[in-house]
């Protein structure tokens, strides 16, 4: 299962307004592209250590109201915005990190079939378990 | 999605999400000829612009090639996105294909349009009428015309904020003139659809303007296995089967508005406002300072886009805000009047002309394919809920196959009536089979 996400997250980074990506919940990065953070685009790497930081205490917000129905939150720091897709009922989150300025409903599309692509790798998994 | 065939036409989508262009053009092509049972009569091809980097467009209409039938007249270009079928996607490749013994077909180009729409649009329509028989009642144009591009200056570099008023004037009243001698600037899209029109007059006319994924620096156009810039593609289609087309703008006025008092560059560039520059003026009236966005292009993605204007002479027109020069606002297309109103658009809105585009149609007909042109700023600004509009089209067109293209500027005509190059339109056209 983690070879199949990973795939999707390097897919994900093929394009030039994704920085980077990975599938994180609070204090863990669950599923991280196959070459790791090396596959980031360098304007991430600089701030990164907020970056990720500030990404924990979102997840905070996550935990909390993730079983309420929260689907999506997103910050800006400095020159990058950070947007977390919440897998339903989990504290999960596709989360991607994109310059501020980019056309970002566009590639909100592409994250949304990333992460219904991710839901479904999870969902088979679970039904290879419970058979 | 069922093989669409009823009465003498049969039409299907081709998809493919490859990465390598070569590998994208077979699929593409493989996937939506696999479902007919005839050679397509015609090909509308569609991609996004990411294939430039991952082998090129010549590439990508190879592989296209080493599947479709020789000699299959095929027009297209680059979307910023679409929705089909399968999903909604702003990265791939897409096509419909249609079959049928009741139609015929002609492809036209026509090259230069940034330097000269009109002569452009008229090679396009000569190459069709020359070709197509004047033998069926119904006719038809789909089109794709190159958009704008932003033009890479010497020191500025790409930019469409211009602060210096220096380098603004300078671009107004000279640079933007030259781009277009090299291929750039805006797409002049609105003289092209103008003499389509004429030269089409009973004609309907569906189409829209190639792009990238916003960035507004590259825009292809594909004619049979040519990849063109600059350039102004066509298919003409006669057929024996009524149409159905609507074009609709789902936006709501403001009380927002301003009278021109100053243009230039054949009114696409506004230099003054109520005898005040023009950016000066627009900020006002909108209630924005430069400081509160840094730079003006923070409001330019932020903002603009999201306030199109509309005239009070002509309503059917909408235009944008394309960038600052110096104190000179740049629309996206011509004004149509001197007292302009601000509009504004909401998600409601953009779902809502589906609505008003299918709930009361059909009435006994059915479509064999559904083919829509609609705006990629609306897709932008939707973002993951551009799901809740393939939704709404599912509902109504069901296993139709369809396809909807999002492009920076939409285009539309009915027979008789003027055309209308416009942004922030849903178009919708499909042929209708008692």
């Amino acid at each position: 299962m983690i070879d199949s996400i990973e795939k999707v997250l390097d897919d994900l980074l093929n394009y030039d307004d994704i920085l980077a990506c990975m599938v994180a919940r609070q204090n863990m990065i669950s599923v991280m592209p196959s070459d790791g953070t090396n596959s980031f685009k360098p304007e991430v790497n600089q701030i990164w250590d907020i970056l990720h930081r500030a990404m924990d205490d979102v997840f905070v917000v996550i935990r909390e109201y993730s079983q309420a129905g929260l689907g999506e939150m997103e910050f800006r720091l400095q020159d990058c915005e950070a947007l977390f897709y919440v897998f339903p009922d989990t504290e999960n989150a596709l989360v991607a990190i994109i310059p501020a300025l980019a056309n970002k409903g566009l590639i909100e599309i592409e994250l949304e079939n990333a992460r219904r692509d991710i839901l479904r790798i999870m969902e088979k998994k679970e039904q290879l378990t419970l058979s | 999605m069922k093989n669409n065939r009823c009465s003498n036409i049969e039409a299907s989508i081709g998809f493919s999400r490859k990465w390598d262009a070569l590998e994208a053009g077979r699929e593409v092509a493989e996937s939506a000829i696999r479902k007919l049972n005839q050679p397509p009569s015609f090909f509308l091809l569609f991609s996004t612009i990411h294939y430039r980097k991952n082998g090129g467009f010549n590439k990508f209409l190879k592989g296209v090639w080493d599947v479709l039938p020789e000699g299959t007249p095929l027009i297209g270009g680059t979307i910023a996105g679409f929705i089909n079928n399968y999903g909604c996607y702003t990265r791939g490749a897409t096509a419909l294909a249609v079959s049928s013994s009741d139609l015929d077909v002609a492809v036209g180009i026509g090259k230069h349009t940034k330097i000269n729409p009109s002569i452009a649009a008229k090679q396009c329509a000569m190459m069709i009428k020359n070709k197509l028989k004047d033998s069926r009642k119904n006719k038809l144009i789909i089109n794709l015309i190159s958009g704008p591009t932003i033009p890479d200056l010497p020191i500025l570099g790409r930019v469409n904020v211009i602060k210096s008023n220096f380098y603004g004037w300078l671009a107004t009243h000279l640079g933007i003139k030259l781009f277009s001698y090299f291929g750039n600037g805006m797409g002049k899209e609105e003289d092209i659809v103008d003499s389509l029109s004429n030269y089409f007059k009973d004609y309907y006319i569906i189409g829209g303007s190639s792009m990238d994924d916003y960035k507004q620096i590259f825009s292809y156009q594909f004619i049979n296995k040519e990849c063109h810039k600059n350039s102004v593609v066509a298919l003409g289609c006669h057929l024996s089967f009524p149409i159905y087309l609507k074009s609709l703008i789902g936006m709501h006025e403001t009380d927002k508005t301003f009278k021109i008092t100053g243009s230039a560059y054949g009114g696409r560039l506004i230099t003054s406002i109520n005898d005040k520059p023009a950016k000066e003026s627009i900020l006002d009236i909108l209630g924005i300072t430069e400081e509160q966005y840094g730079d003006l292009s923070g409001f330019y993605y932020r903002t603009a886009n999201y306030f199109p204007i509309s005239f009070e002479e002509n309503s059917n027109f909408t235009s944008g805000i394309a960038g600052f020069l110096g104190n000179s606002v740049a629309l996206g297309y011509k004004i149509r009047g001197n007292n302009v109103k601000f509009l504004s658009i909401t998600g409601a809105e953009s779902l809502g002309v589906i609505d008003e585009a299918f709930k009361n149609e059909k009435n006994g007909y059915n479509y064999p394919f559904v083919l829509m042109s609609s705006s990629a700023m609306v897709l932008n600004s939707l973002g993951s809920e551009a799901y809740t509009m393939k939704e709404k089209l599912d509902n109504y067109i069901k296993d139709t196959p369809y396809l909807m293209i999002c492009t920076v500027n939409e285009n539309a005509k009915s027979p008789g009536k003027s055309g209308f190059a416009r942004v922030y339109s849903f178009n919708v056209m499909a042929p209708k089979i008692s």
